[in-house]
């Protein structure tokens, strides 16, 4: 070992052997995060280049726009057979009350926005938005502006070509007043700028059939909006407005099969009041929250002074892997008299929308606001369970999905922690010349098998260690599972969850296993 | 000491030749919003790197989009007579953005610090080497935290990314005089706190 004190070149090279981004989880695919990244900026800044574009400066584009779930939101919240009354499947809203928090409101709006695929948004000028995932990276975005004081649709799409040849391609499709819609088709080849197709017109006059249906939509909603948003609006309004509304969007959704639909095929309008109404326009300002897709802080303070009350979110893109979503949804951190800076994750079953899991993060220490919970299989069962503890993959090696319930099996795991703690400090102190490891043999119930009896004599030893300590401890009983963390590590008991069972999860994580509590 | 593939090796090849189209393009995007992208496509990734090595990966992606959208909104004030790269100007809002996620930042260097640790005990080194290693790393994690910012800004800026010290200065708007004491402070301190390591 050298005397001499680090030279720059040393210490340079520790600085970027530690802080190297992907050189210590071997899960970590920084080329892909790169991509990842790249995709998402690239999406947030096509927003503000929309935002800053002379044609519409006059005006902001204060959210995503998507016609589709505005029509099925309204569908669902008018549809009799909708509601828990009509036999039907239960609307999200029917679970909304006048006095609802925003958490439950922005649940419902959650729900509606992954059932449908899409968000809406208001304002003079409409923007929307929607976003393909392969495996959680973002290849395909759709955007579509609509102002309605101008009547002008634009449309524009980029990502992979649906090609085997991989390309970005960018596709700008605009309806004009006089009804043509004209559509350029860009390409980038690798490394160099967008450039128009080769071999295509830079003016596309097409059919207006689809751009034309959506403009009159968007006129349609813009109206309903503007009535159901004002105050004394009367129900003769609400009912003119949304008739002509829904009128619309029986045309639009007609091959939509959440929109329920009457005799005549249109969406049924009994049971609207405004009591419902109100839920409606409330659900909306969830959504309009929901889908402010990486919106600026200010832009997100505007959106949460024009809500009123409702908390500021921001909405991270979507992840969508297998059959699963995941929904980000971030407090804004620039709001200071929130003063939160929480991420709410939600992890829904894209077939059915049902919630698989649910988690607050604080993301200033991203410690757990609201524990998580998540539905697993637990034998013929289907159980809700919570995540207590993050332990060692290792240390659960060998534990079946469902361990022994009780504190016994949480004493065992705390003694083998105990134990892989003495391994790793063995091998730290005396490297290659350090004592066999211990606890390589388990038992089916996850109880070390000492295979001699220098190795038992030490892990009882061990033991007798994590039981005095666990007498000593003060026992939570009023919180079982949480703000133990350290005191796991400390050999402190946890509370036996009532009715429950403990578990470790299946699958490691950086190393790290989640020891969960399930209860039917 | 381990080598590994550097950030440095990564950008410095690819840097230079994009700089002179900087300051066109972002001259063109005040009238031509989407010209920006020439700056976006030309140093997304290096700036990804930078923030995922400060902040780590898994906070990166928010944090990068935020700078891009920070130095699209104030693009007019982009200064091309200090650098005619966009590369410092970016990293000087990525700095700043990153100034805001401290918790991020300290949870980062210590997961660094215990894998390393984790990965030290499992390479097939001497135990001399690996305890050495190990305990580097926890005092590089505890010396960082103790840097202060106005030396650990430049430092990392020079060492992580490769800026020159010109673009440190131009990065971080502060006299060269000053970026050079402060990376040489910092590289003292940092190495008095390690020194012991190493006997």
């Amino acid at each position: 070992m050298t005397e001499t004190r680090l030279d720059h070149l040393d210490l340079d090279a520790a600085l970027r052997e530690l802080l190297d981004p992907s050189g210590h989880d071997p899960s970590v695919d920084l080329d892909r995060r790169i991509d990842r990244s790249r995709g998402a900026a690239r999406v947030r800044l096509r927003m503000a280049y929309a935002e800053g574009a002379s044609r519409w400066r006059r005006v902001r584009v204060l959210a995503l726009v998507s016609f589709a779930t505005l029509a099925v939101l309204v569908a669902i919240a008018l549809a009799p057979g909708g509601g828990s009354d009509g036999g039907g499947v239960e609307s999200p809203l029917e679970r909304l009350t006048p006095s609802a928090t925003a958490g439950e409101v922005l649940e419902s709006a959650a729900d509606l926005v992954v059932g449908s695929g899409a968000a809406f948004g208001s304002g003079d000028v409409w923007h929307g938005a929607t976003r393909t995932y392969h495996d959680a990276d973002l290849v395909a975005v759709n955007e579509q502006w609509f102002d309605s004081t101008a009547p002008r649709y634009l449309q524009a799409a980029w990502g992979d070509d649906t090609t085997l040849e991989h390309r970005d391609v960018l596709l700008v499709d605009r309806v004009e007043d006089d009804g043509i819609q004209r559509i350029r088709t860009y390409v980038r080849p690798d490394g160099e700028a967008w450039q128009l197709m080769p071999g295509l017109s830079p003016t596309n006059a097409m059919d207006v059939v689809q751009g034309a249906r959506q403009r009159q939509l968007v006129l349609a909603m813009h109206e309903w909006l503007g009535v159901v948003s004002r105050d004394g609006a009367s129900n003769q309004e609400l009912r003119a407005a949304t008739t002509r509304f829904m009128g619309m969007t029986t045309d639009y959704f007609s091959m939509q099969p959440d929109v329920r639909l009457d005799a005549n095929g249109r969406p049924s309008m009994r049971g609207i009041d405004h009591a419902r109404l109100q839920d409606v326009v409330r659900a909306r300002q969830a959504v309009y929250l929901l889908t402010t897709v990486r919106t600026t802080p200010r832009a997100t303070a505007e959106l949460y002074e024009l809500m009123g009350g409702l908390e500021s979110l921001e909405r991270l893109p979507d992840v969508r892997i297998g059959d699963r979503i995941g929904i980000r949804l971030r407090f804004d951190p620039s709001d200071e008299t929130l003063a939160v800076d929480r991420e709410r994750v939600l992890v829904l079953d894209a077939e059915t929308g049902d919630v698989i899991r649910t988690e607050t993060v604080d993301r200033r220490s991203w410690t757990t606001v609201e524990p998580a919970r998540r539905v697993e299989q637990l034998g013929d069962e289907r159980v809700l369970c919570r995540d207590v503890k993050a332990v060692p993959c290792d240390l659960l090696d060998g534990v079946g999905p469902v361990a022994a319930a009780g504190d016994r099996f949480v004493r065992d795991m705390q003694v083998r922690y105990a134990v892989h703690r003495e391994n790793r400090r063995l091998k730290a102190e005396f490297g290659d010349a350090a004592p066999p490891v211990m606890c390589r043999e388990m038992s089916d119930a996850g109880t070390c098998l000492p295979q001699t009896e220098e190795e038992r004599r030490r892990i009882e030893a061990i033991a007798a260690d994590v039981d005095a300590l666990r007498a000593a401890a003060t026992f939570d009983n009023a919180t079982p599972g949480t703000g133990d963390d350290d005191a796991f590590h400390l050999g402190v008991p946890i509370a036996e969850p009532e009715n429950g069972v403990w578990q470790s999860s299946g699958q490691c994580s950086r190393q790290w296993r989640q020891l969960t509590i399930c209860r039917g | 000491m381990t080598t590994t593939t550097t950030i440095d090796d990564t950008i410095r090849p690819g840097r230079e030749p994009g700089a002179a189209h900087d300051a066109a393009a972002i001259q063109r995007s005040l009238d031509d919003p989407s010209a920006f992208d020439v700056v976006f496509e030309s140093h997304h990734d290096v700036v990804y790197r930078y923030v995922a090595s400060r902040v780590g990966p898994a906070v990166a992606e928010d944090v990068v989009g935020e700078v891009f959208l920070a130095a699209f909104a104030s693009r007019a004030k982009f200064r091309p007579e200090i650098s005619t790269s966009a590369l410092p100007w970016l990293l000087g809002i990525a700095t700043r953005r990153i100034s805001r996620h401290r918790d991020a930042e300290r949870r980062w260097v210590a997961q660094c610090r215990a894998a390393q640790g984790e990965r030290v005990l499992s390479e097939d080194e001497g135990a001399e080497s690996r305890v050495d290693a190990e305990l580097l790393a926890r005092r590089l994690d505890i010396a960082l935290q103790a840097l202060p910012l106005r030396e650990r800004e430049p430092l990392l800026l020079h060492v992580l990314v490769g800026l020159s010290y010109e673009e440190v200065a131009a990065a971080l708007g502060i006299k060269l005089g000053t970026v050079r004491s402060r990376i040489s402070r910092g590289r003292s301190r940092l190495a008095g706190i390690l020194d012991g390591v190493r006997r």
